[in-house]
């Protein structure tokens, strides 16, 4: 697998930093064989390393992580009490 | 003999407050539901009677135009647009300043579609980080029955599970909520919009109540359009019946004066209307819904039968329920009106909150993974005796 994305996304807080990680990791990938992702916080960063075969796969997994993102700061960003 | 009370509530209250999710199909719910903490519910079999109190039911659905059905992608993108919106309108709603008072956070697991599923589970997390509250997954099938029996306190009826994505026959024994009979291959509310898109009306509020309000319009009821009647032992099957009428509904569409069914055969005067195709598949329908439910009750020998899901807010099979259960040893039929017929929030919310006063909560974000899949006797039922 050498198509390879490195993301660092900051965030306000290392706590909110910590929720986006463990929000998104959970969800196996449909084909681990063709692509493998880990989400890790790093400070108030979250660090997102994806790995896969060719770039179509790369691009598709890479849109998905981003739109399940955009659900974690948003609810953080409007429900955060 | 079952406890309710085993979990004091997180407010140190005398109450219990629910927060539920739905998203398994083109409806996203979010309900807000309250238990008070009662001494009776220590023991006995009251789970049907909760004396739940409904503080906000808020649904959004994705709407297609007339003629298309929706699609995982285009229903998750709604899911994730409407949210947080939701939620925030259903906590004002309901008067809820500060959501670290809730007990418990209800999203659905499964079946349903993938993607929508996910959409709903990946905020559901989030909030339970940020609000420091438990998660508990639920069984979309489930979360029909529990509001269905609380709504109607029919303490063990059959139930007859009829929506877009299921149809089941259903009785409980031995802490199961047990199939007696199901669809073989498609859904009734399947069956029912895809013929909606073939009539290509619109998808507003929901092609199935546009069938059942052109059923009404028709003017030949004794003259039935006879169509398959495919009921197998305890079983269904629909997909025959609507590749049938579909292909009746084309005919009369380009005017086919050979098909003599709907055409006279000497002065090729149109016999047969939309609205009698659509009063007719109705009828065929819900006969065979009838006949399966029938038979489960003899079965499980009870005169109660509770009709849930969105085909159960129909007038006329609930109607057609009711005269046979009236000629069975006076029985009931229990139904629910549009709010809580069709996928909603407090559904799940209910049965979410009942698992969680038995203490069954998400102790790893691995259990929240959601699932198309998820069969409704897969689901230990720990409330009810």
């Amino acid at each position: 697998m050498d198509h390879t994305l490195h993301l660092h996304v900051p965030f306000e807080s290392a706590r909110l930093a910590d929720i986006a990680a463990r929000a998104l990791a959970p969800d196996p990938l449909l084909r681990p064989e063709e692509l493998s992702v880990s989400f890790a916080s790093d400070g108030a960063s979250l660090n997102i390393k994806l790995a896969a075969i060719d770039a179509r796969v790369l691009r598709v997994a890479t849109n998905s992580i981003f739109e399940a993102l955009k659900t974690v700061v948003e609810t953080a960003d409007e429900l955060d009490f | 003999m079952v406890n309710l009370n085993k979990v004091q509530p997180r407010s140190g209250g005398d109450h219990y407050l629910a927060l539920g999710i739905e998203g398994s199909a083109n409806k996203l719910g979010v309900g807000i539901l309250k238990h008070p903490m009662l001494s009776q519910h220590k023991q006995g079999s009251l789970s049907h009677d909760c004396q739940a109190e409904i503080l906000s039911n808020i649904r959004d659905t994705y709407i297609t135009p007339p003629g298309e059905g929706f699609l995982p992608r285009d229903t998750a993108r709604h899911h994730r647009n409407w949210v947080v919106r939701l939620v925030r309108r259903a906590l004002v709603e309901a008067g809820i300043e500060d959501p670290r008072l809730l007990d418990v956070i209800c999203f659905t697991k499964g079946p349903g579609m993938g993607a929508p599923l996910h959409s709903v589970v990946v905020a559901a997390r989030t909030m339970s980080m940020l609000w420091d509250v438990p998660l508990v997954a639920v069984n979309h099938c489930i979360g029909h029955i529990e509001m269905g029996r609380e709504i109607t306190k029919a303490e063990n009826p059959v139930v007859l599970y009829v929506s877009g994505g299921n149809t089941q026959v259903i009785a409980y024994s031995e802490n199961r909520y047990r199939i007696f009979g199901e669809t073989l291959d498609i859904a009734i509310g399947n069956c029912l919009d895809r013929f909606a898109r073939t009539l290509k009306i619109p998808n507003d509020p929901s092609p199935g109540y546009n069938i059942e309000q052109l059923a009404k319009q028709c003017k030949n009821k004794d003259r039935l359009v006879e169509l398959p009647y495919t009921v197998k032992g305890m079983d269904l099957s629909m997909s025959g019946i609507l590749a049938h009428i579909d292909s009746l509904a084309k005919d009369l569409f380009r005017r086919n004066t050979k098909n003599y069914k709907l055409f006279d055969r000497e002065t090729g005067k149109q016999l047969v209307t939309v609205e009698d195709l659509c009063y007719s598949l109705q009828e065929h329908l819900f006969a065979m819904l009838v006949e399966i439910t029938e038979r489960a009750m003899a079965h499980v020998n009870s005169n109660q039968v509770l009709i849930v899901g969105g085909v159960g807010c129909n007038v006329r099979l609930q109607q057609m329920m009711a005269s046979m259960c009236q000629s069975r040893a006076d029985g009931q039929v229990h139904a629910t009106d549009e709010r809580f017929c069709i996928d909603n929030g407090v559904m799940i919310a209910q049965a979410g909150l009942l698992q969680y006063r038995m203490g069954d909560i998400v102790k790893d974000f691995s259990e929240t993974v959601v699932t198309q899949r998820f069969r409704t006797d897969e689901v230990y039922v720990s409330w009810r005796d």
